[in-house]
């Protein structure tokens, strides 16, 4: 038997559906585009045990291992190199500490990065190297010149693990095959490296990196 | 047919065809209403577990929590899913119903690109979508969804173009790009939902012009039952009087021994074309679906051999041998029915006698000796033959309506053609079926297979048979006071003299209204019975025996009618009648009736 709602009743509750919806779409779209911190740097860190290459630029990504929107920041990065072949790339594995479980220095994200040329993955307990590179946020990405003068600095996405292309992405590609661009820096998209970091809904809008 | 009667059908089967076109494509939209309910609800779970396994947790050095992704997928997705399922299951088929359901489609496929990471190929999501939205069978439903999906990529090509495209190059006009392939989709969906359409009401119109023809046939039918019922009842009500009178003659000890050949001649007619009455009537039942069976305990064995000893004299006649075999494993007693059971039996054993002209007809009854795990068990009745026999062809066309062996048979043998039909008919409807076995001149074997479950023995079958002979052989002497209610004078004036010469005190009534009165008005000197007529002018014999019921008379009251189906017997005693006798009868049977009343044993020989 076909029922007959009050239409006055169903076109309310189908437009307080229809707003309830949009504000939830627009909340993940928020959570998606919210940046995470990014530290200070300047050029290569003297106190670094890495050492920048002398001919061709030098990138520093850093990842915290079990971070899956930077799964989207390792693609990028697979792009970037097939474009940019001329360069040195380290991939910092951010863990807690020597004591953090085998299993944070073997997760997929950390195999997908090291299976790409010519990327060498480094381990970095407690994210010391990290820090000497500013990198607070998952999928920071630093990239200098040979002769150690940093470039660029941030995230390679969009936002929170989404692929495509990307300014942070063109700017590094520019920078790195010895063009100009207009940007140096670029918000980043990912998890917080360290526990310290304020989560992202909790810094203000002014801390919060943009493209510059 | 003329044009006019033509018109109003054709109007109908349209008015039909539009009506059965729209229950047709409501009951799609409930189906598709609830098959998306199902699919939203898969959707929903799927939307979980692709957020639980692609983004489970989101992480701060090592302290970690669910993702947002898994709550989006938990929350948004549920809240994406509920008004939509709720109204397919709270309103199916209702337009509003198929609108949000469309709405909420895309909005999932939205949700369900986001959680991918915006991975393009989540785009065929929108595509399948689209397709399986056009079972609906409504263009508007496309149209909408469609117009969701343009908002949606015109949305995010503003305000987050790689969400959906991927790509940063043209993302302000590639929405319409995106729009123009699902225009392309829509193009094709559209048409086939044309084409569907129009072939559901097609379909439509053909089932409305099925209806309409079944209904005509059905009236038909129903016109041709109730014709033959009151052929049946005309022709009874004269037979009555002719095989009562001729029965009358037959008693009178006077009759010159020409007298009683020309008697014997005419009761024999009679009872030659009342059985063709009962042959037709049966037919027509049959051909309305409306011949029932009872499934009583009965004697197989009593049958049998009441059939063989009713058609032995035919049989002796012709100086054919006539015997029954029953095997000794065949139970005593067996449940069906006695009635229908002989009714088959007869058919066959009296074509037997009537096919042979030398040589034996033989009974055969044998039992399965297993039986299934519901006890019951396959018996066979054979009635063998060393008759004329039957060619392949003449055995194909045996059991058709009004078909006999050739024209020859018929011209030869006499009869309709009615019998076997009818008997196999009867078979059937007793769970069994007829066989037949024959070699041109040699002989025939009809068998009869039934299905049967064995029960606790009985001493007798009740089949209503008439007690042929046994008024002509006693006079018995009832002692009873009679009111005879029939319109008809020459059946008054027959059962009068009859009634009377047996002794009774006989008064008579022309229709039921008088009946009333008389019964009303003799309570000093009640009747001991009323033999009432069913169908009679004024007041009917249901009418005056419900009245008189109502008014408290408790007698006898024997319903006496030309009517003579299983169903009018049962309306007859709904009426309030003690007992039912079909008309024509034999007087023995008359006179059991009236017996019956007087506490004596209804057994068929009178004292």
């Amino acid at each position: 038997m076909r029922r007959k709602a009050n239409p006055g009743w169903l076109l309310a509750t189908i437009a307080v559906w229809l707003v309830a919806v949009i504000m939830g779409m627009a909340a993940l779209y928020n959570y998606s585009h919210t940046p995470g911190a990014v530290g200070s740097s300047t050029n290569w860190p003297i106190a670094s045990q890495l050492r920048h290459d002398e001919i061709v630029p030098t990138l520093v990504v850093a990842l915290h291992p079990k971070c899956s929107c930077s799964e989207a920041t390792v693609t990028e990065l697979s792009r970037v190199l097939a474009q940019v072949p001329k360069l040195r790339v380290y991939v910092l594995a951010v863990f807690p500490d020597e004591q953090t479980a085998a299993d944070w220095k073997q997760t997929p994200l950390l195999r997908r990065a090291a299976q790409l040329a010519p990327v060498k993955l480094v381990l970095d307990p407690g994210g010391v190297e990290a820090k000497r590179f500013g990198a607070q946020t998952s999928g920071y990405a630093v990239l200098f010149g040979p002769n150690g003068q940093r470039l660029f600095g941030g995230g390679i996405t969009d936002a929170r693990g989404h692929e495509g292309d990307n300014a942070g992405e063109e700017a590094l590609i520019q920078l790195a095959m010895g063009q100009a661009s207009d940007f140096q820096q670029s918000s980043v998209f990912g998890c917080s490296l360290f526990e310290n970091t304020l989560p992202a809904e909790l810094r203000s809008a002014s801390s919060v990196g943009g493209m510059q | 047919m003329s044009t006019t009667s033509l018109a109003p059908s054709v109007h109908t089967e349209s008015a039909r065809g539009i009506e059965l076109f729209q229950l047709h494509l409501e009951s799609q939209h409930r189906r598709t209403d609830r098959l998306f309910a199902s699919l939203l609800i898969l959707e929903w779970l799927a939307g979980i577990i692709a957020a639980l396994v692609i983004s489970p947790r989101s992480w701060r050095g090592a302290i970690s929590q669910p993702h947002v992704h898994v709550y989006a997928a938990v929350y948004l997705g549920g809240l994406i899913v509920l008004l939509p399922v709720w109204l397919a299951f709270w309103m199916p088929g209702n337009a509003i119903t198929r609108y949000v359901v469309a709405v909420a489609q895309i909005l999932f496929s939205s949700l369900l690109i986001h959680l991918m990471g915006g991975r393009i190929e989540t785009h065929f999501h929108i595509f399948g979508s689209l397709a399986f939205l056009a079972a609906y069978r409504d263009w508007r439903v496309l149209v909408l969804a469609s117009l969701v999906v343009g908002l949606d990529h015109l949305l995010r090509g503003m305000l987050w173009p790689q969400s959906v495209y991927g790509v940063l190059a043209g993302a302000q006009w590639r929405w319409v790009e995106h729009v123009a392939w699902v225009a392309f989709e829509d193009f094709f969906l559209i048409i086939l939902i044309r084409q569907s359409l129009s072939e559901m009401q097609q379909v439509a119109q053909r089932q409305a012009e099925l209806e309409v023809a079944k209904e005509q046939v059905e009236c038909a039918n129903r016109a041709k039952s109730l014709f033959v019922a009151n052929i049946s009842h005309e022709i009874r009500t004269p037979l009555t009087a002719i095989l009562g009178y001729t029965e009358l003659m037959g008693m009178d000890p006077q009759r010159s021994r020409e007298v009683a050949e020309y008697v014997r001649t005419i009761q024999r007619n009679s009872e030659h074309l009342l059985s063709l009455l009962n042959a037709v009537l049966d037919l027509s039942k049959a051909e309305a679906g409306g011949m029932t069976v009872e499934s009583v305990s009965c004697s197989v064995r009593d049958v049998v051999e009441d059939v063989a000893e009713a058609l032995r004299p035919r049989a002796d006649e012709k100086g054919l041998c006539l015997e029954v075999q029953t095997d000794a494993n065949v139970p005593q007693s067996i449940q069906s029915d006695p009635t229908r059971l002989k009714q088959v039996l007869m058919n066959l054993l009296s074509n037997a006698i009537k096919f042979t002209s030398a040589g034996h007809v033989r009974v055969h009854v044998r039992i399965d000796a297993n039986q299934t795990t519901d006890g019951v068990r396959r018996m066979a009745i054979d009635v063998i033959d060393t008759g004329i026999g039957l060619s392949e062809e003449q055995q194909q066309r045996l059991f058709r309506v009004f078909t006999q062996a050739d024209e020859s048979t018929s011209r030869r043998y006499g009869g309709t053609g009615l019998g076997l039909a009818i008997s196999k008919r009867l078979a059937e409807l007793l769970g069994g079926t007829i066989v037949v076995l024959s070699t041109p001149g040699k002989g025939s074997r009809f068998t009869l297979n039934l299905n049967v479950r064995s029960c606790p023995a009985r001493t007798k079958n009740i089949v209503d048979t008439p007690a042929a002979g046994a008024a002509g052989q006693a006079t018995p002497c009832l002692n009873a006071r009679v009111l005879l209610v029939d319109d008809a004078e020459e059946n008054r004036r027959l059962f009068v003299r009859l009634l009377k010469r047996f002794g009774a005190e006989v008064e008579a009534a022309e229709n039921g209204a008088e009946a009333v009165q008389k019964l009303m008005t003799s309570t000093s000197n009640p009747f001991d019975v009323v033999l009432m007529d069913m169908q009679m002018p004024e007041m009917d014999g249901f009418e005056a025996t419900a009245m008189l019921r109502r008014q408290g008379y408790k007698g006898r009251i024997v319903a006496v009618t030309a009517f003579a189906s299983h169903e009018d017997r049962a309306k007859c005693l709904a009426a309030g009648c003690d007992d039912y006798l079909a008309k024509p009868f034999s007087f023995p049977s008359l006179l059991e009736k009236i017996r019956n009343r007087q506490g004596q044993p209804s057994e068929p020989a009178l004292v």
